[in-house]
């Protein structure tokens, strides 16, 4: 598998990690090289001789190395070096320490899918007790809600001018939306906390959103009479979660060739989390799937920009379904060479956009496939301001920094664009030039 | 929306609720909820607008699209070597990434354009103009929407001498300098043209770097120029017009500079015949005699010239005069005045009680008039004279004077019988890359530190630099060898150099690597 060395760093833990499997990739280390249909292996000489296994299909490797980091430096050294020079990887019988290792690696996936299809079987252990402790949750959060329309009423009678910046009050408002087992409407409240005074109509952005915190709360309030779909996406913003063993028994499940057009990583505060944004090749629909990670652990899935995976997906019901997990892979992903329609111009992302507001008004980010765009600097160079341009004339503020590389790529000339749409501004992740696919990591948006 | 909004910054108590539109059908479908209380009601009537505002907005008309980049003749290099020039790019390893950036413009490549945003953001004119080649028209086009990359086009000038005076008429002022200075090489009456016609209305700045531009291709015929020059209101272009006059022998300032210095210098050759050379070798003089007489008063007309009267403290009148008054004067000057060889000249002269400002001076002379006859003389009497640490800057201005092999020599000499503490600072003016001979000396050496159990910790950490300075210098034939050498065993001394050893060979695995990638 041809993997590109912006790809391999894609899934290094951090950048001491990353610079040390770049120096880990140097020939001399390596011995007993080998490569099969499904892994690459070789044994690496750093304080001691570490054997090195990697698995082609979703790139889990395995090392002997006492490294905490995931993939450790060897493993990202074997993946260097196996793109850098794959002639010194030969094709070869996998020694015995690559096999067992593989063959323990299919045994867990069938355990664990036999556990998922155990539970998705089992249903509910007792359906009495869990319905109790549904209906328990339920009137908590509702208590809560109500307590939260109080304080935005409150705070609209005395005027949203007169709130000061970083006041305590917000936070003290999440903590109790925490404590009323809501977590998604107390983490709303927290971001809308941060609006007051900072930039650009403030005001308009923070009236806004608590309308729309508004909106959830009502429809909370009345969950019994909206349809499951919308219902389950009020409980998903809420903070009710589903378990993995959940969604993929009562989600849909789409299997096709997934491209994945672009990838987001933030740092919180004790994990990282990752957004990729999955395109359909046959069935043009478009995923997120959201993954997690504390500290230096590497992400359960392996989803590299700019390659396709083959694999079945299984959405989080929703009204307008996007959230999906990677439920079975099937073989190694392959690059993206051509765009994966349908993409439109300007109109037709904000068409879509509007459909989908339409069917599930608290959607936060939105996927952009944008065929034929130019990107535009708008303002003098050192603002670093910039838009894409559609065939139509029509155009779109970019939000966050770096698109000098992006407009490198373009010239001028028409591209495709891969986003995030919010509503406001389009913060761009991947772009498909000449048949390339290019990583966009962007600064973060600056509010 | 914009009355809601207010309202809600004002707040209700003030403001009172802003009364609903029966006809807005966002508004119709809060109908409902017209018994909740007032302030509910009011958010949720935001709420719906807000969502209605999101779904409903109106992308933006007439943005202008830039021109398009034209296409590059050149064919992009290897994905994985622009992958290496990010990352050298990212580290600013500069030595490194100019010998990438020049390889890949030997095989007559260009970078994608991915990379050349990371690379204009160096602003390393040390890059030039192999960054400039291989950023190709996607490079140009980019430096046309971004001032703060000028550097890529700008430092290098178009070949075509009608374009270059394009350039010089409407370019900005770095593109007329990189133009001018390109055509005084082929085109030298043409450049001093361009320099006579606009002089007057340029910027101090910008006349002092047209009047050094003068420098290539220096004859008689810049003279009126210069002399106008001499007159000018700034310094810096009055300094840079005297600097050039003394180098044209013709002018009266070399002149005055000659007169000058004549009086303070005199020779005796060894003498001559059987007789003669054997009284002269008997009085150790085999190389003649140079007597020096430093001026006694400084004489006012020779501050015009550009001398000063006070010396730094530390430093003798005289001396300070002497040296100033040599240091004007061309070094071949000598050897026609006095018909004697520069090795013969700065032999003597290390033999007078002036030893010092003359080779001072000398050095001084044989720098800026590029005497190249001479560096090697001077180095060489210099050596034996002086610490480590004033060669190195010594090294830094003669080296590029010398021939690069004689360098070589001299360096792979020094490593031979010195430490790594005294011959860094010579070793890094050392032009790059290395001669087999000297990689040799320097494998040698470190071979030895490696074994050796007695190694003091002052070379431990000299060594360090010294590491650092070979990584970029080694020749390309020597890499292979290097890379399969093993680190320094963790018992002995060297031990402590391993992680700088491990880092010196990525280094050169990365040079390896870009040899590689740019193989025919």
């Amino acid at each position: 598998m041809p993997l590109s060395a912006d790809q391999i760093a894609a899934l290094a833990p951090d950048a001491n990690a990353l610079a040390a499997g770049k120096k880990s990739a140097a020939p001399r280390l390596w011995d007993a090289l080998g490569r099969s249909d499904v892994a690459l292996w070789g044994e690496c000489k750093g304080s001691a001789i570490y054997q090195v296994r990697v698995a082609l299909d979703d790139l889990a490797a395995k090392c002997s190395c006492p490294s905490r980091k995931f993939p450790c430096k060897h493993s990202l050294g074997l993946l260097f070096l196996a793109a850098e020079s794959p002639d010194r990887v030969p094709t070869a019988t996998p020694p015995e320490w690559v096999t067992e290792w593989l063959g323990k690696r299919t045994e867990s996936a069938d355990r664990k899918k036999q556990r998922a299809e155990k539970a998705a079987e089992a249903a509910s252990p007792d359906p009495e007790q869990q319905a109790r402790r549904a209906e328990k949750r339920l009137a908590r959060v509702v208590a809560g809600v109500e307590a939260l329309d109080l304080w935005l009423s409150d705070l609209v009678r005395t005027g949203l001018a007169s709130v000061a910046p970083g006041d305590a009050a917000w936070n003290a408002q999440a903590a109790r939306l925490v404590d009323a087992q809501a977590p998604g409407l107390a983490s709303r409240v927290r971001r809308l906390g941060t609006l007051p005074r900072s930039g650009a109509e403030w005001g308009d952005r923070l009236a806004e959103g608590l309308g729309r915190l508004a909106l959830l709360a009502q429809a909370t309030r009345r969950l019994d009479a909206l349809d499951a779909p919308l219902a389950a996406d009020v409980r998903m913003a809420v903070g009710w979660t589903l378990e993995r063993d959940e969604v993929v028994a009562a989600g849909e499940r789409v299997g096709d060739e997934w491209a994945i057009t672009g990838q987001l990583v933030e740092d919180d505060d004790r994990f990282r989390v990752q957004r990729s944004w999955l395109r359909g090749l046959r069935s043009g629909r478009d995923a997120l799937v959201l993954q997690f990670a504390a500290g230096p652990a590497r992400f359960p899935e392996a989803l590299l920009p700019g390659m396709v995976l083959d694999a079945e997906l299984a959405f989080w019901p929703s009204a307008q379904p996007l959230r999906a997990l990677v439920y079975e892979r099937r073989g190694e992903m392959k690059p993206l060479a051509a765009r994966p329609d349908p993409a439109g111009g300007v109109d037709g992302l904000l068409d879509g956009y509007a459909q989908a507001l339409g069917r599930q008004p608290w959607i936060e980010r939105f996927p952009a496939v944008l065929g034929g765009v130019v990107p535009v600097l708008a303002g003098d160079a050192a603002s670093e301001r910039f838009q894409v341009i559609d065939a139509d004339g029509r155009s779109l503020v970019l939000v966050g920094s770096g698109h000098w590389k992006l407009f490198a790529v373009s010239g001028g000339h028409p591209i495709d664009l891969f986003g995030e749409w919010d509503g406001r501004a389009l913060l761009p992740l991947g772009a498909l030039a000449d048949g390339s696919y290019y990583a966009l990591v962007s600064g973060e948006p600056t509010a | 929306m914009k009355a809601l909004i207010e309202a809600a910054l004002v707040g209700l108590g003030r403001a009172g609720t802003p009364p609903a539109d029966p006809d807005d059908p966002g508004e119709r479908l809060l109908a409902r909820t017209s018994d909740l209380p007032p302030e509910r009601g009011f958010l949720l009537r935001l709420g719906v607008h807000a969502v209605r505002a999101r779904a409903g907005l109106a992308p933006a008309l007439g943005a202008k699209r830039p021109e398009t980049a034209p296409p590059d003749p050149r064919a992009a290099c290897s994905p994985a070597l622009a992958a290496i020039v990010a990352d050298l790019c990212a580290s600013r390893s500069k030595a490194i990434l100019a010998e990438a950036l020049a390889r890949i413009d030997e095989r007559g490549l260009r970078l994608p354009p991915q990379v050349i945003p990371a690379l204009a953001e160096l602003r390393e004119p040390s890059l030039l103009p192999a960054a400039t080649h291989v950023s190709g028209e996607r490079g140009r086009w980019l430096a046309l929407h971004n001032p703060a990359w000028r550097w890529l086009v700008d430092g290098v000038a178009p070949a075509s001498l009608a374009e270059r005076r394009r350039v010089w008429e409407e370019g900005t002022p770095d593109a007329r300098l990189s133009a001018l200075r390109a055509t005084r090489l082929t085109e030298p009456a043409e450049a001093r043209g361009w320099i006579e016609a606009g002089w007057k209305a340029e910027k101090a700045s910008l006349r002092e770097e047209m009047v050094s531009a003068l420098v290539d291709n220096l004859s008689s015929d810049d003279e009126p120029l210069l002399a106008q020059a001499l007159a000018d209101r700034a310094t810096g272009v009055r300094a840079a017009a005297s600097r050039l006059l003394a180098r044209i022998e013709t002018s009266p300032l070399a002149a005055r500079a000659r007169g000058r210095a004549d009086a303070v210098l005199d020779y005796t050759a060894p003498g001559t015949g059987v007789f003669g050379a054997l009284k002269s070798r008997l009085a150790g003089k085999g190389h003649g005699s140079l007597s020096v007489a430093p001026p006694a008063a400084f004489a006012r007309e020779w501050a015009d010239d550009g001398l000063s009267e006070k010396p730094p403290a530390g430093t003798g009148e005289r001396a300070f005069w002497l040296r100033q008054i040599l240091s004007l004067v061309p070094p071949p000057h000598w050897e026609q005045r006095f018909g004697a060889t520069a090795e013969s000249l700065v032999l003597a002269a290390s033999k007078t009680e002036w030893a010092e400002p003359v080779l001072a001076a000398w050095t001084d002379a044989t720098v800026r008039f590029e005497a190249r006859g001479w560096a090697d003389q001077i180095w060489t009497a210099r050596v034996a004279r002086e610490k480590p640490q004033a060669l190195a800057e010594l090294a830094a201005i003669i080296f590029p004077l010398m021939d690069a092999t004689v360098v070589h020599e001299t360096a792979a000499a020094i490593i031979g019988d010195g430490s790594p503490q005294a011959w860094n600072g010579i070793l890094a003016a050392v032009p790059r890359p290395w001669s087999r001979a000297l990689a040799e000396a320097f494998l040698k050496a470190l071979m030895r530190a490696f074994a050796n159990t007695q190694l003091a910790w002052q070379d431990v950490s000299a060594w360090r630099a010294t590491l650092e300075i070979a990584a970029p210098a080694l020749p390309i034939a020597t890499l292979d060898h290097v890379l399969a050498l093993d680190p320094p065993s963790a018992e002995t001394p060297a031990g402590q150099l391993r992680n700088a050893f491990d880092t010196f060979r990525s280094v050169l695995a990365i040079r390896k690597r870009i040899d590689q990638e740019t193989r025919p």
